[in-house]
């Protein structure tokens, strides 16, 4: 038998084709993932409106929440983050008027964002603004 | 003619659904997914967010600003060079009377970011007419 004639043996007769069906099985897999990992990618936080220019300076009491390297004050006093919760949450901020909601906040020195967030958070959370003091003035 | 007959009529008639061009549907469905995702703003950096242990859902972000582990600033997935530069982008995106969520502006920022960098990033969105999204993970901080 020759080589030629052992080869055509082989070979299936008729067109060769392309098989496309299993494209549309990877297609759909695809959207499927699509449409998972675009509803399972929502980022969480929270959302505060920094008040820009003169409003922060109608604060809403004297009070100033202060966070510095050693720690986080409430006016004088010393607080862990769960008491300045609770201390705002006692101001019923979010019964106020919305221009009587702000709380002066004012960090110093070698603060990082891990702590300035849950400052943020926590006013937030209470209804109030923070009107943030930048070092060296009010902003 | 039978019953039985007919039947086999019907078997050998063979009934095909055209299935090549489902491929194509679904590959345009994949390029519309891909284009309406937000991945892509948000690759190519390192941010370990800080932790809270109440969180709420955010908006998907329409503007979207980043500071990385290395204190470098983004804006809408590309460096930026400063804070000044992001205030003046977002003057020219927001408009006052948008709506709550149009005028989100999703920041996610390191944990170990520096005040001196954050801060004024913070003010650049407040002055440009944004109401800030911080982006945060869901947890309690461990307390040395």
């Amino acid at each position: 038998m020759t080589r030629r004639s052992r080869r055509d043996r082989r070979r299936p007769r008729g067109e060769p084709e392309i098989p496309t069906q299993s494209f549309a099985d990877i297609a759909f897999l695809l959207i499927i993932y699509f449409i998972l990992a675009a509803s399972l990618s929502q980022d969480l936080g929270f959302r505060t409106d920094i008040p820009a220019g003169q409003k922060a300076t109608e604060a809403t009491e004297d009070r100033t929440v202060l966070l510095r390297q050693d720690g986080l004050f409430w006016g004088e006093r010393p607080v862990s983050i769960g008491e300045l919760r609770g201390e705002l949450a006692g101001m019923k901020l979010a019964d106020r008027d919305p221009n009587h909601r702000v709380v002066q906040f004012e960090a110093k020195g070698d603060v990082l964002w891990q702590s300035y967030f849950e400052v943020l958070d926590a006013i937030g959370k209470a209804g109030g603004q923070p009107g943030i003091v930048m070092e060296g003035g009010q902003k | 003619m039978t019953r039985r007959a007919h039947r086999s009529r019907v078997r050998k008639a063979g009934i095909l659904i055209p299935v090549v061009s489902m491929g194509d549907i679904a590959f345009l469905l994949i390029i519309f997914f891909i284009l309406c995702s937000n991945f892509a703003k948000k690759a190519g950096k390192t941010v370990e967010p800080p932790v809270s242990p109440e969180l709420d859902s955010l908006p998907k972000p329409r503007l979207y600003v980043a500071v990385d582990a290395e204190e470098k600033l983004y804006f809408q997935g590309r460096p930026i060079g400063s804070a000044a530069e992001i205030e003046s982008e977002l003057s020219q995106k927001i408009d006052p009377n948008d709506s709550l969520d149009a005028r989100t502006v999703i920041f996610e920022c390191d944990r170990g970011v520096r005040k001196e960098v954050f801060e004024p990033v913070l003010e650049a969105i407040a002055k440009g007419g944004g109401i800030i999204g911080a982006v945060g993970k869901e947890g309690t901080r461990k307390r040395p």
